[in-house]
């Protein structure tokens, strides 16, 4: 297992800081202010739903305060790799809903495009503004070694979770200012500026003074309410709902104390099948009736496109190093997770024999709902899981368990190693780019792999450091 | 701002109002059970605190059987009654989250933190030897949100909705709570002007939480003239009728400055307030003190009304989906 703060040598110079924060800090000291942090986050209102299950409806997401470090080096790799990715994955969305040249290549089966649920008809044909689909993507990665990253999945839809980024941020600046100091951590701040200024430049058509940017929340019993809020507070945007929003003459139109007032770019946080009753679930009160139409006449620019969910399901996945291949002519940067497509009727057998040692993921599930992790579930649930499979193997993915990389958190005893993943978040407009961070996750219970806040696992500050920090000055 | 924004802040006003009025109606009921009046009347002032809180409906019997401690349960947390203290505070963080964007952390940490705390509030809060002090709570909870929002908030339409709706709040609650007279019983051998009346008048300025202010005002004994005055005609008294509908014409005179829908809510302001300064004392009583309470409260609702439809709340449809859904 790759430890990121300690090598065989000792601690890795990135983290010296740290090692040495720790021991003045003294670990009691910094476990009573965990406490303080904690605080901070509820004064904010920065808690999550979690859906199905009694309690508290409004939770924190736990904090662990021990920032996770990338060095210039490592964050190149990680960097340049999203930015290809998201490339290749804008291409093959623009190409599928278009020409289809993959599919007539041969590189990605037809069936797989056409038989996605995710894939919206209604986009056939249509060039979104600047043909730029996701707008914002989040790629979920995992380390395994110095510079051996993995793709786990890409999220091409409404990905949550760069407020947490934020925040953890903002919480670990104001807790332990000394630590930023030396201005060697670079900033992530500018992130609402940065998707502000990508929805500007993908203005609509029809739209020919400053565009105006909304973001279309379901509302605020929505467990990422609080983000929903949160960025348009630091973007300065109204926070609509479908109620706030009417169609006419191609035009999308606010309701205003005023009066009507355009909306020309919405960034929506709610699912393809809400955003419009007259295209999508017509039970849908959450969506506005009539938006899709404005859209296609060039009134209107909706962030991020429907549609996009057909590049970024667990079968798609398996193509994307195809796609970097076909759409940019490179060789991938982050590498894929080996997966078996238990479609196909040799990799099905063999997730049948090996069940045991191999992760088993529901192509369309998320949020660590329906999987099933071999070596830490008892044969019972293996068995169910393999009739699970036998009847519906289009539905499942398989992949080996990683020795994924692990991170240290502060536990009652000092600190303990934990498993880690990033999710980086990646913003396309007329360029791609990032903030340098994202947001670490982290398993709190010892062993576990499962990193999603609805399983309990808890949060990091990510820090990019700039180049030639944490090295011998350290 | 959206009229769905304006909305909420507007109810957030409110319900904050409503919470701090509720405290102050059960420190109303706190002593008269005191003070022996109900002994010496035979007459249950609880039961008005009930009708004056709105909640002759949702309370389970006839609220003049209802005991202090029945009254208390309702009044604080029973989850029958849709504007108890539990409902109003977490009805005033549920807007304060929907409209997070829009106010400062400040007045949300305020709203949050009442929630958060007087929704584990149990049986245990109104018995008798804790009622003071949870009535005390409250009215903190309520005084530190009004704070924060008065020195926090931006003075523009957010925070003349929040106004708004604090004052039509506090304008219908005064007028109920002057009400609460009429609807307890004197019996025969307790005439108006008796001490039992004496004391109930008392005991309505303290529930006003006006009681030294009155004697400020007027250097007098409590008198139901002078109390009436002071309730509801005069301007100084920040829970006054008159001081609220100056609030209240006030904010809508800054919120129509910038255009609006329509203008149904200056006009009825306009006029409520105008009658206001030509009436005095001797009118209300010609023309019965409850029947000119009840007029008041029914123009109120209208204002509240307009002041809704004049800023675009709850849906508007649009010509053209209207004729669609034609």
């Amino acid at each position: 297992m790759f430890n990121e703060m300690i090598s065989q040598s000792g601690t890795r110079p990135e983290y010296a800081q740290i090692e040495r924060w720790i021991a003045e800090e003294g670990v009691e000291a910094l476990m009573t202010r965990r406490s303080e942090a904690e605080a901070l986050f509820r004064k904010v209102g920065i808690t999550f739903a979690v859906y199905g299950e009694g309690g508290d409806p409004e939770r924190l997401i736990p904090f662990d305060m021990i920032p996770r470090i990338f060095t210039a080096k490592e964050w190149d790799i990680v960097e340049r790799g999203c930015i290809q990715r998201c490339k290749a994955l804008n291409a093959f969305m623009s190409d599928v809903y278009g020409p289809r040249e993959i599919l007539k290549a041969g590189i990605v089966p037809p069936e797989l495009v056409d038989n996605n649920p995710a894939f919206e008809k209604v986009m056939m044909g249509l060039t979104p503004p600047k043909d730029v689909w996701a707008h914002i993507s989040g790629v979920d990665i995992v380390r395994t070694g110095p510079e051996d990253f993995y793709v786990l999945e890409d999220n091409c839809r409404t990905p949550s979770g760069v407020s947490y980024m934020l925040e953890t941020r903002e919480v670990m600046m104001r807790m332990f200012p000394t630590l930023f100091h030396n201005g060697m951590v670079r900033p992530i701040d500018d992130y609402p500026e940065m998707l502000a200024d990508a929805m500007a430049s993908v203005a609509p058509p029809m739209c020919d003074s400053a565009p105006t940017l909304a973001i279309l929340t379901p509302g605020y019993f929505n467990s990422a309410y609080y983000e929903h809020s949160f960025l348009a507070d630091r973007m300065g945007v109204e926070l609509v709902e479908g109620q706030d929003l009417y169609v006419e003459n191609d035009r999308v139109w606010m309701r205003t104390i005023r009066g009507p007032e355009r909306v020309d770019v919405i960034y929506r946080r709610i699912d393809d099948a809400f955003i419009d009753p007259t295209v999508f679930n017509p039970e849908s009160v959450l969506g506005v009736p009539g938006l899709m139409e404005a859209y296609r006449n060039g009134g209107v620019t909706i962030v991020n496109a429907p549609g996009t969910g057909v590049a970024d399901d667990k079968a798609t996945y398996v193509f994307v190093p195809d796609m970097i291949r076909f759409y940019l002519g490179e060789e991938p940067i982050l590498k894929n997770v080996p997966t078996w497509r238990c479609s196909e009727k040799d990799d099905c057998a063999y997730v049948i024999d090996n069940i045991a040692d191999l992760v088993v993921k529901e192509v369309h599930g998320s949020g660590g709902y329906g999987m099933l992790i071999g070596p830490k579930s008892t044969k019972a649930e293996q068995e169910l899981f393999v009739d699970k499979l036998k009847k519906n193997p289009e539905g499942f993915i398989a992949q080996p368990t990683l020795s994924l990389s692990s991170s240290p958190v502060l536990v009652d005893e000092g600190l303990a190693p934990r498993h880690v993943d990033l999710r980086p978040f990646v913003i396309s407009g007329t360029e791609v780019k990032l903030v340098p961070g994202g947001l670490t996750r982290v398993a709190l219970q010892e062993g576990s792999l499962v990193v999603n806040s609805s399983q309990g696992g808890g949060v990091k500050d990510t820090w990019v450091l700039k180049p030639g920090a944490g090295g011998i000055h350290a | 701002m959206l009229s769905r924004t304006a909305e909420g802040l507007f109810w957030l006003g409110r319900y904050m109002e409503r919470a701090d009025n509720l405290a102050r109606l059960i420190e109303a009921g706190r002593r008269f059970d005191l003070t022996g009046a109900h002994i010496e009347t035979e007459s249950n002032e609880w039961a008005a605190i009930l009708i004056a809180a709105g909640c002759s409906n949702t309370f389970e019997k006839d609220p003049e059987e209802a005991t202090g401690a029945e009254a208390c349960h309702h009044l604080i947390l029973d989850p029958e009654n849709p504007s108890s203290v539990q409902a109003c505070f977490a009805a005033a963080r549920a807007n304060a989250r929907a409209q997070r964007g829009s106010i400062t952390t400040d007045v949300w940490a305020a709203a949050n933190d009442a929630w958060a705390d007087t929704r584990l509030f149990s049986e245990r809060d109104y018995a008798p030897r804790n009622l003071a002090s949870t009535v005390d709570q409250i009215r903190q909870y309520a005084a530190r949100m009004r704070g924060a929002v008065e020195g926090t908030m931006l003075r523009d339409e957010r925070y003349q909705f929040m106004r708004l709706g604090q004052f039509i709040e506090r304008a219908d609650a005064t007028s109920r709570l002057v009400d609460v007279k009429y609807h307890v019983l004197m019996p025969e051998d307790h005439p108006v002007g008796s001490g039992v009346d004496q004391l109930h008048w008392n005991n309505l300025l303290l529930a006003a939480g006006a009681r030294s202010a009155y004697r400020w005002v007027y250097r007098e004994q409590v008198q139901v003239r002078l109390v009436i005055d002071f309730l509801l005609l005069n301007r100084r008294n920040p829970r006054s009728l008159r001081h609220c509908l100056d609030q209240i014409q006030a904010e809508l005179g800054n919120l129509h400055g910038d255009g609006a829908h329509s203008n149904g809510s200056l006009t009825h302001a306009s006029a409520l307030r105008e009658d206001m300064t030509r009436t005095d004392v001797d009118f209300i009583l010609g023309q019965g003190l409850h029947e000119y309470l009840t007029e008041m409260i029914v123009r109120s609702n209208k204002l509240a009304i307009s002041i809704g439809s004049d800023f675009g709340f709850g849906p508007i449809l649009s010509e053209t989906t209207q004729e669609q859904s034609q």
